[in-house]
C-alpha cells in the first residue's frame, strides 16, 4: 500500500493540480497581498521621478522576456505603464530579447488609451537590437547609435520622448523587466556600473533569489519578483490586475504542493521503518 | 596562407581583447570613440550570427527530411510554419522586405504579429507551464529529506513557498474560527513569516549567491584571459588548419 | 495502454474542444468573423495538444511543438531583420547622401565582418569566418574583464567589508569563542565522526541558535560574510576537505541548501504562475467562465 502511494502514477498528481489551479480560479475570494521592501522600492522610486521638474520626467523599460514569463512579467510591465502614465512619466520601451517585442507592444497598446497617451509624444516603442552587450554599451555612450530610429523607423531625435535623450544616463529611471541573465550580466554589469543609472528590476521568481546580492549593494534599487510582487505592485498604485487576480489560486497550488511534499515524506519514512523491520 | 587562417585570428582577439580591457581605464576621447565603434561593429556582426543559428536548424530538418528518418514529415511541418510566417514577414502589410515594420492591428490577418499572439506565445508559454505539472510530480516522489542537507533545503523551500504567497493568512481566515484566534497566532501567520520569509532571502541566501558570484566571476576572468592570450580557441570552430 | 483507447481518447477530446468551442462562439463570446475570434481557437488549440504531452506522447504534441518551431523561427528572424538589418543598415545606406562618412563606413565594414561570418557554413572555407568571430569573442572578453571586476567583484566584497557589529562588542567576542569552538571541535574530529552524533547535533543546534539570533539580531552583516567565507572555501577543491577547511565547507554547504532550497521554492513558484496564466486563458478567452 505505501508502496503504490509512493510510486503513484504522476498523472494522478498533473490532475490534483489541474484541479486545483481550476476551483481556485473559478473561487471568488478577497486575497491581502502584503508589501515586500523591494518592491515598494521601485514604486517609490518611481514616486521621485514623476516629481522631477527641471525636464520631463522620461524613463527606459527593458522588455527582456519572452512569452514563457508572460504571465509572470506582463503584469508587472502593465502596472509600471499604469504608474508612469498616471504620474505624467513617459516612457521608452526596447527590447534585447527577440521574443519581446510582441508582448511589449502589447503593453503599451493595452495601458496608453486608458490614459489618452499619445505615441511619440508620451511613448515611443523603440524595438528590438540584437548585440545585447554591445547595445547596451552603444546606449550608454551615444544612445542615437543603438536607435536611430524606433521600431517602426521613426527617427528618436525628431519623438518628443526621446528628442533629448543623448545617452542612457539621461533616462532618470531603467527599469529591466527580465526572465534571463540580461539583467546581471547586461544591465548591472554594463549599464549600471559603467554609466551610474538608477536601475530597477522586474524578474520571474526563478531568478530572484539570485538578484538579492546586487540589492543589498544598491546596483539594484528595487525589485520586483515573479508573480507575488507584480501583485504587490499593482496592490500600490491601487489598480488590480491578473497578477491579484492569479494570488488566490497561487497560494492555493503551493499548499497543494506543500502538502504533497509532507505526504511523500511520512510515506517515505513509514516505508523506511518497515524496511528496517523487516 | 595559414597565417589568414589561424595566427591572423588570434592576433585580433589578442588586440582587441587587450584594447577592450584598457579601454575602461582611459577616459580620453580617442579610446571612448574607438570602443563606441567597435561596438556598434560587433553588434551588427551578432547579428548576422543569428543567421548561422536559423541555418543549423534549417539544416538539421532538411536532412530529416532527405533520409526520410522517422517523423520526418514533422520536419516539413517547421518549413511550412516558416513559410508562411516568412510569407507575412515579406508582405509587411504591403510595406515589403526593405521598408520599416508597418504598425499593425491584433485583428489584421496576415501579419508577424497575428502569427506571434496566436500560434508562438500561446506554444510558448504552454511549454513552460507543462513544468508546474512536472515539478509538482518531482516535489511528490522525489524530494525526500533523507540527509540533514536535504532537510535544511526543504525546510527553506517549504517556508518561502508558504511566507512568499499569503497562503498561511487565507488558510487561519477560512480555517480557524474566531474564539480561537489571539494577536500572537495573527501576528505569527501573517507578519512573522514573512519576515522569515525576508530573512532567509536577505541572508542566508544573499550570502550563499554571492559567494556563488564571485567564485564564477573569478572563472569568468580566467576564461576571458585564456581567450585573449590564444589558450582557449574553441570559438574559432573547425575548419581545419 | 490499448491503442482503441487512445483512439477513443483522441475523438472525445477532439469533440469536447469542438463543443465548448462553439458553446464560446455560440454566447457571443469568441468573435467567429474576426482574426481575433480565429486566432483564439488556434491558440487554445494549440495549447491543449501541447497540454496532451500530460497524457502521453502523442502526434498532436509533436505537430504543435513543430508548428511552434517553425513560427518562432520566422518571428525571430522579423525582428532581427527589421529591427537590425532594414532600420540599422538598409535605410542608412538608401539615405546615404543624408549620412555623414563614417558612419557609412562603419556600417559597411560591420555588413563585410558579418557577411564573412557566414562563411562558416561551408566546409572548406568556413576559416574565413574565424576573424569576425575572434573579433567578436576576443572583443567581448576583453570588455568583460574589468566590468567583472567592478561590478560583481569589488562591488559584492564592499558590503562585507563595513564594520559587521555597530555597538555590541560581546557579539564579537561570542563570535570569536564559536569560531575557536568550531575549530576545535573539527581538530578532533568530533564534526566529522558519525559515533559523536549527540554532541554533533548539539553542537548543530547551538550554532544555529546564536548565529541565527546574531543574524536576525540585525548583525546579518556578519552572518552573510560567514556564508560568503564559507561558500567560498566550499569551493576550493584545490585542498582537501578534511579538519578545519572541511568543517568550513560543511558550514558553506548549509547556506548553500538555504539558497537551493529557496530557489526551488522561487522555480515552483515561477511555474505554477505561468500555469495560472494559461489557464486563465482557457477559462477565460477560449471559454466564457472567468470574468
Amino acid at each position: 500500500m505505501i508502496d503504490r502511494i509512493l510510486n503513484i502514477d504522476r498523472r494522478y498528481i498533473f490532475a490534483v493540480i489541474f484541479v486545483v489551479v481550476v476551483w481556485a480560479l473559478m473561487a471568488d475570494r478577497p486575497i491581502q497581498v502584503p508589501i515586500s521592501s523591494p518592491v515598494q522600492d521601485v514604486f517609490d522610486f518611481m514616486e521621485r521621478v514623476a516629481q522631477i521638474d527641471d525636464h520631463p520626467p522620461t524613463i527606459l523599460i527593458s522588455f527582456d522576456y519572452g512569452p514563457g514569463s508572460d504571465a509572470e512579467v506582463q503584469p508587472m510591465a502593465l502596472a509600471l505603464l499604469r504608474h508612469a502614465f498616471s504620474k505624467g512619466v513617459r516612457v521608452a520601451g526596447m527590447c534585447i530579447w527577440e521574443t519581446a517585442p510582441g508582448l511589449a507592444k502589447a503593453a503599451f497598446e493595452t495601458v496608453a488609451p486608458e490614459f489618452d497617451k499619445k505615441y511619440g509624444d508620451d511613448y515611443v516603442f523603440l524595438g528590438y537590437k540584437s548585440g545585447g552587450i554591445a547595445v547596451v554599451l552603444n546606449m550608454g555612450q551615444d544612445f542615437s547609435l543603438a536607435f536611430p530610429a524606433d521600431a517602426y523607423g521613426n527617427r528618436t531625435d525628431t519623438l518628443a520622448t526621446t528628442a533629448r535623450i543623448s545617452r542612457l544616463a539621461d533616462f532618470d529611471y531603467v527599469i529591466t523587466l527580465a526572465a534571463g541573465n540580461t539583467i546581471d550580466q547586461l544591465w548591472v554589469a554594463y549599464g549600471q556600473d559603467r554609466y551610474k543609472i538608477n536601475l530597477g528590476g522586474g524578474v520571474t521568481a526563478v531568478m530572484a533569489p539570485d538578484m538579492f546580492p546586487f540589492l543589498q549593494t544598491g546596483q539594484l534599487n528595487g525589485l520586483i519578483p515573479g508573480l507575488a510582487g507584480a501583485a504587490e505592485y499593482e496592490k500600490l498604485i491601487e489598480h488590480p490586475g491578473e497578477a491579484t487576480a492569479g494570488m488566490l489560486a497561487q497560494s492555493w497550488t503551493h499548499i497543494a504542493i506543500v502538502l504533497s511534499i509532507v505526504f511523500g515524506n511520512v510515506a517515505y519514512f513509514i516505508s523506511r521503518r518497515r524496511d528496517r523491520e523487516v | 596562407m595559414l597565417f589568414l587562417r589561424r595566427t591572423f585570428p588570434l592576433i585580433i582577439a589578442f588586440v582587441l581583447g587587450s584594447f577592450g580591457a584598457a579601454q575602461y581605464y582611459i577616459p580620453a576621447p580617442w579610446s571612448q570613440a574607438t570602443f563606441r565603434d567597435l561596438v556598434y561593429i560587433s553588434r551588427i556582426v551578432w547579428t548576422f550570427a543569428l543567421f548561422l543559428g536559423m541555418y543549423s536548424l534549417f539544416s538539421l530538418h532538411i536532412g530529416r527530411m532527405r533520409r526520410k528518418q522517422a517523423g520526418w514529415g514533422y520536419s516539413g511541418l517547421v518549413f511550412a510554419a516558416f513559410g508562411i510566417t516568412f510569407a507575412a514577414m515579406a508582405w509587411n502589410s504591403g510595406g515589403l522586405l526593405l521598408s520599416p515594420l508597418r504598425p499593425t492591428e491584433l485583428d489584421q490577418w496576415f501579419t508577424v504579429r497575428w502569427m506571434y499572439t496566436y500560434v508562438f506565445a500561446p506554444c510558448d508559454a504552454t511549454m513552460f507551464s507543462l513544468l508546474a505539472f512536472f515539478i509538482a510530480s518531482a516535489a511528490y516522489r522525489t524530494f525526500r529529506a533523507r540527509t540533514p542537507e536535504a532537510t535544511i533545503l526543504l525546510v527553506a523551500a517549504v517556508v518561502l513557498m508558504l511566507g512568499r504567497v499569503p497562503a498561511l493568512a487565507m488558510l487561519y481566515d477560512i480555517f480557524v474560527p474566531e474564539f480561537l484566534r489571539t494577536d500572537w497566532l495573527t501576528s505569527l501567520v501573517t507578519d512573522d513569516v514573512r519576515q522569515l520569509t525576508e530573512w532567509l532571502m536577505n541572508v542566508p541566501n544573499l550570502a550563499a549567491k554571492r559567494g556563488l558570484l564571485l567564485g564564477v566571476s573569478l572563472g569568468a576572468i580566467a576564461t576571458s584571459l585564456r581567450i585573449i592570450f590564444g589558450i582557449e580557441r574553441s570559438y574559432l570552430g573547425g575548419g581545419g588548419d | 495502454m490499448p491503442r482503441s483507447l487512445d483512439r477513443w481518447l483522441f475523438i472525445t477530446a477532439l469533440a469536447l474542444f469542438t463543443v465548448l468551442s462553439v458553446w464560446g462562439v455560440a454566447t457571443g463570446h469568441i468573435p467567429l468573423g474576426s482574426a481575433k475570434g480565429w486566432g483564439t481557437l488556434l491558440a487554445a488549440g494549440l495549447t491543449l495538444a501541447i497540454y496532451s504531452f500530460l497524457y502521453k506522447d502523442n502526434p498532436l504534441f509533436k505537430f504543435a511543438e513543430h508548428v511552434f518551431i517553425g513560427v518562432s523561427m520566422g518571428y525571430t528572424l522579423s525582428q532581427v531583420w527589421f529591427n537590425v538589418v532594414v532600420n540599422d543598415v538598409v535605410t542608412p545606406l538608401r539615405n546615404w547622401s543624408q549620412t555623414e562618412t563614417w558612419p557609412l563606413a562603419l556600417i559597411f565594414i560591420s555588413v563585410v565582418m558579418g557577411l564573412l561570418i557566414l562563411f562558416q557554413i561551408s566546409q572548406s572555407m568556413s576559416w574565413v569566418s574565424r576573424t569576425p568571430f575572434a573579433f567578436v569573442v576576443g572583443f567581448g572578453a576583453g570588455v568583460g574583464i574589468p566590468t567583472v571586476i567592478a561590478a560583481f567583484l569589488l562591488e559584492q566584497m564592499r558590503p562585507s567589508l563595513a564594520p559587521l557589529v555597530a555597538d555590541e562588542q560581546y557579539a564579537v567576542l561570542i563570535s570569536v569563542l564559536l569560531v575557536g569552538a568550531l575549530a576545535f571541535a573539527a581538530k578532533t574530529e568530533y564534526l566529522m565522526d558519525r559515533s559523536h552524533r549527540a554532541v554533533q547535533i548539539a553542537i548543530g543546534v547551538a550554532l544555529a541558535s546564536v548565529v541565527a539570533w546574531l543574524g536576525y539580531g540585525g548583525h546579518s552583516n556578519l552572518l552573510i560574510l560567514v556564508g560568503v567565507v564559507s561558500v567560498l572555501v566550499y569551493f576550493f577543491f584545490s585542498v582537501e576537505h578534511t579538519g578545519t577547511v572541511g568543517a568550513i565547507s560543511k558550514v558553506g554547504i548549509w547556506f548553500l541548501m538555504v539558497a537551493f532550497g529557496a530557489s526551488f521554492g522561487f522555480t515552483i513558484m515561477a511555474r505554477v504562475s505561468i500555469l495560472i496564466g494559461r489557464m486563465r486563458f482557457l477559462l477565460g478567452e477560449w471559454l466564457p467562465i472567468l470574468g
